[in-house]
């Protein structure tokens, strides 16, 4: 056997936000904790596929009714609510926790309205049933109101004036960046001791006396304890720990279309139409842009069929039309496709329990939303580690707060007069369609981000409507330069994604070279 | 620095803008600003490193490089004040231009406007091809910045999509660099950019071309590994069992270009939903006094020639106005009427000699091109891909009815 390269108290697979979330949360103690990533940069899975935003009442109704078609007759709608479940529990506490670890942390967020509209008999009846459901649940589930047409057209102009009613929340929904989430978790998390490791896959997982042995694609980590966060690949990550898995995972895609900041005044927050089973459909304002779900939910055998399908596009532009007629093709600026995980045995929860056949090993397989439950999810696996015989001793030096890179578009002159003036690079826009300065991405650079899209994801450079075609060079040069690699070592994502394939003449010559 | 007040100042420094700037300092004005994002003068002239530059405006076969630096030369020579590497952040319709640099953010608040940022290619994500997001996908012109500036190639097994100059540009270019150019596949049944083109960078390079086709699909998770391309019928949607795996490892997209004019409208110029680009009078006005624009942010020109000639109008017409000439009225409207697909300038003050500039919808034969009633020309064939142009002299425009109000321009099959 191999020597390991290391040797932690905590080893975490998978690098999303469950991931991020719990190593923060170990990080707290005096442990040693490895999180391992198989892509070559966080988030690479579902939370980057993620609709993201953190939410809570209004639109947690609107996902419960969706059972109300199986209830019996008279059953009251109550029945839909089960609050005992992990996935209930934590949607209601992190909604409240989150404000304070954005903060914390220095995340982009902004509450935005949610607005649920019904125009026809059907959806009214639908609609109402969430109401009347909230209503009878009380608290922040009904802190919503019902409001006509007028008021509709008055708080979202844009909306299909055939509208008749609405039920309108202003406070239901934070609008965040999901990958910013999670690298603002790991970024500290790695502030107070944690190790990540991208580009490493696990292959395999072996005992060695009292100590497990996580093999990688980049070598072996010696470890007390596993935690298996690698959401969509947790069933197989699970089975090189040992047989008697009695759940399995289930796949569907959706496609997301994102619109030009120039459309970012047709609404004001996130707007739908009322749950229907096996689809969502929302328009909602991310960041200055407009993000557009319209999907249904198809099912997939792999976790990462991230293939975007034309028609899926297309039928999503049409529905998306009937909640703001005025959207228009024109002004897609990116389509992408998300991998929504459910398993099979706990239809509406997460299943976070110690594998069978290894108590030392914690499955954390969670169901959307996951962002939402992230934080009171981290405590919980701690607390089962703890329980489990993992000895939490906290550090008195435990630092919680985390800077983001300047966000130098969203800065006052004044501001960027006096970051320019620390570091002229700051005055060097590189990303023209989302101002992104030289400075932010040798900082982003700095930070862990070492691919094009580590870049993006981390400053919004090549994210915005031309896709890179001005910035993107210069973004690989810049990297080169700072991670002092050639050019043609620059990658996209992962290690099998370069971007350039040789220098200029390189064919040419080896072509004269085979003719000698 | 100087403090006297910027009489002109141009955003962009391709071909347009130095023109721009040229001509408003040799009309008089004493300061001129030149603005420009990249590293260097020119814009995109200095990765256009193939030939066909200048053959209208120096009657000399040149290129792009070679055209740029006789400009290049003359701002220098002519006083007008450089910042590279500055971005304009932002811009009031009050002519309050905020820019940023390595020395800071300030705004400034010049007499005129030149808006000549030119224009940026059509992406993936635009015309939504299915597919992963792999590596290995690069619009044309990007691949061109990589292959002639920065001295790398993106690939060595390349498919193009679209036929425009830049992509049959960069067939070539790719060629000679000892990489394989599978096929060039367009969605129309006609190649898009210029004829010269077609025959020198595609005939003279045996490079296949595939029209009435698209790519339906991009193989490759991580990089790319092929792509399917399938015929079109007449409504473009793909015939199935003409499907076609083409094994590469790269796509070029030269599927259009799309003027730049952010700025514009954030200063709330008024844009042609057709062209994309400014709603503009004879001496390239727009709807804001003191803003004028020119080049390829107002159309898509076909010929480097033509953005130095709409260049140099902008910024006589811009001198004049920083000079205290009040802007005159935008009387009557230029209309695309029959197989015209966009007229610029849009608006005519009928004051004065104009030259007109239109592309057609559809390729023609024996066509008579009209200005309402006021001028008729013959032409042999007409094809979207090269502009038409037209003079309006003053004679012409003694010819506009009292109170018309537009003026439709057509081009009708003869006979």
């Amino acid at each position: 056997m191999n020597q390991p390269i290391l040797e932690a108290d905590v080893v975490i697979i998978g690098g999303g936000v469950t991931g991020a979330a719990i190593a923060r949360e170990l990080s707290r103690y005096k442990l040693f904790t490895v999180l391992v990533e198989k892509g070559g940069e966080l988030s690479a899975g579902q939370t980057k596929g993620s609709l993201g935003n953190i939410y809570t009442g209004l639109n947690l109704v609107g996902s419960m009714i969706l059972k109300s078609v199986l209830l019996p007759p008279g059953t009251p709608l109550t029945e839909l609510y089960h609050p005992h479940t992990l996935h209930t529990k934590w949607c209601e506490e992190g909604f409240r926790e989150w404000e304070s670890v954005l903060n914390e942390l220095d995340i982009k967020h902004r509450y935005v309205p949610l607005t649920i509209i019904a125009k026809d008999e059907n959806q009214i009846k639908n609609l109402e049933k969430i109401r009347d459901l909230g209503r009878q649940l009380g608290g922040m589930y009904a802190d919503f109101e019902q409001i006509g047409r007028e008021e509709i057209l008055t708080r979202e102009p844009n909306v299909n004036p055939e509208v008749m009613t609405a039920l309108y929340a202003p406070r239901h929904v934070i609008d965040i960046f999901p990958p910013e989430v999670a690298i603002a978790l790991a970024e500290n998390a790695v502030e107070n001791g944690c190790k990540f490791l991208l580009n490493t896959e696990v292959v395999g997982i072996s005992q060695s006396g009292p100590h497990q042995i996580v093999q990688t694609s980049r070598g072996s980590i010696k470890t007390d304890f596993i935690v298996n966060a690698a959401c969509g690949w947790g069933d197989k990550i699970c089975d090189m720990a040992g047989g008697g898995r009695n759940w399995g995972l289930q796949y569907r895609k959706t496609v997301m279309i994102i619109l030009d900041t120039r459309c970012k005044g047709l609404v004001n927050g996130m707007v739908r139409w009322p749950n229907v089973p096996g689809r969502l459909d929302l328009i909602q304002r991310r960041e200055d842009n407009i993000l557009i779900e319209c999907g249904t939910y198809d099912p997939t055998d792999r976790p990462d069929d991230t293939y975007t399908i034309r028609e899926d596009v297309i039928k999503s532009m049409e529905m998306a039309k009937t909640i703001i007629p005025s959207i228009s093709e024109k002004d897609i600026i990116n389509t992408f496709t998300g991998v929504r995980v459910f398993n099979t045995r706990e239809v509406e929860d997460h299943i976070v329990e110690f594998h069978p056949a290894n108590k030392k090993f914690l499955n954390v397989i969670i169901r959307l939303p996951g962002i939402i439950g992230a934080l009171p999810m981290a405590r919980h696996v701690v607390g089962m580690l703890q329980e489990d015989g993992c000895r939490l001793v906290k550090k008195d030096d435990f630092r919680p707060f985390r800077k983001a890179i300047p966000r130098f578009r969203d800065l006052s002159d004044e501001m960027r007069n006096r970051l320019i003036g620390d570091d002229p690079r700051y005055g060097h826009v590189v990303c023209r369609c989302e101002t992104v300065t030289e400075g932010q991405i040798v900082e982003a650079i700095r930070r862990g981000g070492g691919t094009e899209e580590g870049i993006r994801i981390r400053t919004r450079a090549g994210m915005g409507r031309c896709k890179g075609g001005f910035c993107g060079p210069r973004v690989v040069k810049i990297l080169a330069k700072e991670l002092n690699i050639p050019v043609t070592e620059v990658k996209k994502r992962s290690l099998d994604s370069p971007l350039l394939l040789c220098k200029s003449k390189e064919l040419l010559l080896r072509d004269e070279k085979g003719i000698a | 620095m100087n403090s006297d007040p910027i009489d002109v100042l141009v955003i962009g420094s391709g071909p347009a803008g130095m023109a721009a700037a040229i001509e408003a300092r040799e009309s008089g004005s004493d300061r001129v600003l030149l603005v420009e994002r990249a590293e260097e003068l020119g814009g995109l002239l200095s990765q256009c490193i193939h030939n066909g530059f200048g053959l209208i405006y120096f009657n000399e076969d040149m290129t792009g490089p070679e055209y740029g630096q006789r400009f290049v030369e003359k701002v220098m020579d002519s006083k007008i004040e450089v910042l590279l590497e500055t971005m304009v952040l932002r811009l009031t319709p009050d002519r309050k231009v905020t820019l940023c640099n390595r020395n800071g953010v300030e705004t400034l608040n010049p007499k005129s406007i030149v808006l000549a940022m030119g224009c940026r290619e059509r992406t993936r994500e635009s015309i939504v091809i299915p597919g992963y997001r792999p590596a290995g996908i690069f619009t044309a012109g990007t691949a061109q910045r990589w292959v002639n500036i920065e001295g790398y190639l993106p690939g060595k097994e390349i498919v193009i999509l679209g036929s425009g100059d830049v992509g049959m540009i960069m067939a070539r270019r790719l060629t000679l660099e000892g990489a394989r150019v599978k096929a060039v596949v367009e969605i129309l049944p006609y190649i898009g950019g210029l004829i010269r083109n077609e025959v020198q960078c595609l005939y003279d390079f045996n490079i296949p071309v595939l029209v009435e086709h698209t790519v339906i699909n991009i193989h490759g998770t991580q990089r790319v590994s092929g792509v399917t391309v399938a015929r079109l019928d007449q409504d473009k949607n793909p015939i199935p069992g003409t499907e076609k795996f083409l094994e590469c490892d790269t796509l070029l997209l030269s599927v259009g270009l799309i003027p730049e004019n952010e700025l514009s409208f954030m200063a709330g110029v008024n844009l042609d939903p057709i062209t994309g680009g400014p709603i503009l009078n004879e001496r390239m006005e727009t709807n804001l006094p003191g803003i004028f624009a020119a080049g390829n942010c107002v159309h898509v020109n076909d010929l480097v020639d033509n953005v130095t000639l709409e260049g140099e109008k902008a910024g006589q017409s811009a001198a004049e106005h920083a000079s205290g000439k009040a802007s005159p009225k935008m009387g009557i409207k230029l209309e695309a009427g029959e197989n015209v697909r966009y007229v610029i300038p849009q608006m005519l003050t009928g004051q004065r000699e104009v030259a007109i500039r239109l592309r057609v919808k559809e390729p023609e034969k024996d066509v008579i091109l009209k200005v309402g009633e006021l001028m008729a020309k013959r032409l042999k064939v007409v094809k979207p891909s090269e502009m038409l142009h037209l003079v309006l002299s003053e004679k012409h425009l003694k010819g506009i009815k009292k109170g018309a109000v537009k003026l439709v321009v057509s081009c009708q099959k003869e006979g």
